[in-house]
């Protein structure tokens, strides 16, 4: 069988990307067009949006082996400081759909128009996280806005596909 | 930080928050904390079956041998 190469259009991903804060979240591989929406969509808000993960590792140098055999540790996620646009005076919406210091959930869709509604089956990344605390953006000749710092609990799988409902 | 249990009113999830969080336009109250119980280490969960009986009808119908069973 030849081989196939794995070449999709190209798309940007400015306008095609959607971000949101949802309160709550059953399942991370399961998450509902309901659950989505109930939150706030900050894609008009942020600038730029990354999700990391690291892993441990562990080598071990068998006697017997010059090359050394490593194992797979445990993997944690992180997601760099959002940098979030607002008004310095209304904010109450933003600030109470973050629930500072309470489990919120994260999500990211890819790949589909940024303001194109919800719907089962689009693939979404979803984080469980915290929302530390949050600082006033640094004053300098840009935008008001707050930075929230976030700790991550759990993440989905993968992109996972959004269900009907619970 | 004392925490409570809310429903969402939207979704209908039963999970924890922090009392400041508490938004009464999207939430309602249920309990505090009891004993052992933390705000992060609270599952999210359907509130009680009763309030959705659309979700329960079927899944009674797929564990009906079961239920049988149970009555026996």
């Amino acid at each position: 069988m030849a081989l196939v190469q794995w070449n999709p259009s190209t798309q940007i991903s400015r306008g095609n990307v959607a971000v949101g804060v949802a309160p709550v979240v059953l399942d991370l591989n399961a998450p509902t067009v309901t659950e989505l929406n109930a939150g706030v969509g900050l894609d008009c808000s942020i600038t730029t949006f990354n999700g990391t993960s690291s892993t441990d590792s562990e080598s071990i140098d068998w006697l017997c082996d010059p090359a050394s055999e490593q194992l797979p540790g445990s993997t944690t996620h992180a997601m760099d400081d959002l940098v979030i646009k607002s008004t310095g005076q209304a904010d109450e919406e933003l600030i109470a759909g973050l629930s500072i210091g309470d489990t919120v959930y994260i999500w990211r869709r890819d790949g589909v128009a940024h303001d194109d509604a919800l719907a089962a089956a689009q693939m979404v990344w979803v984080w469980k996280v915290v929302i530390t605390s949050i600082d006033p953006l640094e004053a300098s000749n840009t935008f008001v806005g707050i930075t929230a710092h976030i700790t991550v609990m759990g993440r989905s799988k993968t992109a996972v596909a959004v269900v009907a409902a619970v | 930080m004392t925490g409570i249990i809310v429903d969402h009113k939207e979704t209908g999830i039963r999970y924890a928050i922090s009392e400041v969080n508490f938004n009464p336009k999207t939430q309602t109250k249920v309990r505090g904390l009891n004993p052992g119980e933390t705000v992060l280490g609270y599952k999210p969960r359907l509130k009680d079956s009763h309030s959705t009986p659309a979700v329960v009808t079927p899944k009674a119908e797929v564990t009906s041998p079961e239920a049988a069973k149970a009555t026996k």
